[in-house]
């Protein structure tokens, strides 16, 4: 048992180095949109907010934060969700006999947690202090939340690697998500400032529910009135024991 | 021991697919065997079934030994990175001591003066031959050969008696489209063929299956250019 779980370590280790390394070959644009792409995100929501007004962030949460705590941990989850594909289509790695497909899923999720995890302290620090909320109030929540968001991902792109795997074209159907998850992932606003009616709706959202502990997490100004670490803590595990049962059972399949 | 069971193996995205059904296979450890189909015969399928990279249409495998990746194979390396950066991928793949591992690569493989090299400035014959140390270095219950041409045309002999090295302790498959490499190295053979594939001790007796249904794949092919002529010949009129 002990050899195996070392085993399966240097597996993941290797994977993870080497997706990294490959992604490094050359510093072209594809690299640099992976870091590019959030920051974006950020200096547009600001922009918007302050050449169209409204909007405000609540409760003192200081505005160039507040997007940075909204976005970071949505594309921690969009690149978890990419191990679908990675699980689900045929790859040279896989001639070597002790790696599966999941774990090249897994590799290539690990390097994106790495480049992720260390471009939101890279923005979030001099961010936060230069408006003035440094430290944060509990990092252990924002550490919780950032490795939630990026489980959910994985859970939910093994999830639809099964379809993915029989019938490609779900491909299309993975961009619609991502999309309803950028409007509705709590990306440029959280639940107070939506109207109380709605707060059972979204509360249903476990990446919604991240990026309010992640706030409520940052700020000693804000409390989440919504914000539970337990749903996310199930909706983890109830997805990620469904994802990984759905590639086990499908790796049995041929590839389409 | 690796066991085939009633497998059926199919290529898929042609119009054309190739079936192979009903294949039953055990390879005992330490057995010499050589895996044969004509080119575009449904080779790649058996091999990725057996290194698990694809899955097959049905019927079950059962792999109770280790094995290699395809040698040389060397399509995962990153050519942007030195033969030694790559050795150490695999050293941390296969959890052994990378300093250990890398030195006897590079001995193995004969490339000291290429060691600190961007593997896309080297010569190819370099490539095959860190292709085939990396697998070598390792210690498997079979080293599986897609490839027994390894280096250049000098390297042949000295490669060759290192593949026999291997094969003394170990288990050698070797997946060929001729029988010069099978006829080296083995003493057994397995013949893909859709009609049937037969497992054979004899190797002449491979050799005639293998010459027959190549030239049966080579009529076949002359065939449907024949009448893919005939039809353009038609549609043109």
């Amino acid at each position: 048992m002990l050899s195996e779980l070392k085993t399966q370590f240097n597996v993941l280790k290797a994977l993870a180095i080497h997706n990294l390394q490959g992604q490094m070959k050359s510093y072209n644009y594809g690299f640099a949109w992976v870091i590019l792409e959030p920051l974006v995100f950020i200096a547009g929501f600001r922009l918007m907010r302050k050449f169209l007004g409204g909007m405000a962030s609540p409760s003192g949460m200081t505005p160039l934060l507040f997007y940075v705590l909204g976005v970071m941990p949505l594309y921690l989850c969009f690149e978890g969700i990419r191990a679908y594909s990675i699980a689900a289509s045929p790859s040279k790695m896989l001639s070597f006999p002790r790696i599966t497909p999941v774990d090249m899923a897994l590799g290539a999720a690990i390097s994106s947690f790495a480049v992720y995890f260390v471009l939101f302290w890279l923005v979030a620090v001099p961010v936060s202090i230069y408006e003035n909320v440094w430290p944060p109030e509990n990092i252990l929540s924002i550490m919780f939340a950032l490795i939630s968001a990026w489980l959910l991902g994985i859970s939910f792109g093994l999830i639809i690697s099964g379809a993915y795997r029989v019938f490609p074209p779900t491909k299309q159907f993975v961009s619609y998500i991502s999309f309803a998850l950028r409007i509705g992932g709590g990306m440029f606003f959280s639940i107070t400032m939506i109207p109380i009616a709605w707060w059972p709706l979204f509360s249903w959202n476990p990446v919604f529910q991240v990026t309010e502990i992640i706030r409520d997490a940052w700020y000693e100004s804000y409390v989440s009135p919504i914000a539970d670490p337990i749903f996310v803590v199930e909706c983890i595990l109830g997805m990620l024991l469904l994802g990984l049962s759905i590639e086990r059972f499908m790796r049995r399949v041929p590839y389409a | 021991m690796i066991q085939f069971d009633d497998v059926t193996l199919r290529t898929r995205g042609t119009i054309t697919p190739i079936v192979l059904a009903g294949i039953n296979l055990r390879i005992e450890d330490g057995d010499h065997l050589a895996v044969l189909a004509p080119p575009d015969g449904g080779m790649d399928l058996l091999v990725d079934v057996l290194c698990g990279a694809g899955a097959p249409e049905s019927g079950r495998v059962n792999r109770g030994a280790s094995l290699s990746w395809p040698l040389p194979g060397a399509s995962f390396v990153h050519k942007h990175q030195t033969f030694i950066g790559n050795a150490r991928f695999i050293a941390r793949l296969y959890g052994v001591d990378q300093r250990a591992f890398i030195s006897k690569v590079i001995e193995t493989a004969e490339i000291e003066e290429f060691a600190d090299e961007r593997i896309d400035f080297c010569p190819q014959k370099a490539v095959t031959r860190f292709g085939f140390a990396l697998g070598a270095c390792l210690t498997f219950d079979f080293y599986l050969f897609s490839n027994t041409n390894i280096g250049g045309r000098d390297d042949r002999e000295k490669f060759n008696q290192k593949i026999h090295e291997l094969g003394k302790s170990n288990g050698l498959i070797i997946a060929a489209s001729n029988m010069k490499a099978a006829q080296t190295f083995c003493d057994k053979a397995f013949v893909l063929d859709p009609a049937g594939s037969v497992y054979y001790t004899d190797m002449e007796a491979a050799a005639a299956h293998l010459e027959r249904i190549s030239q049966k794949g080579e009529e076949v092919i002359e065939e449907t250019l024949a009448l893919d002529e005939e039809r353009v010949f038609d549609d043109f009129f």
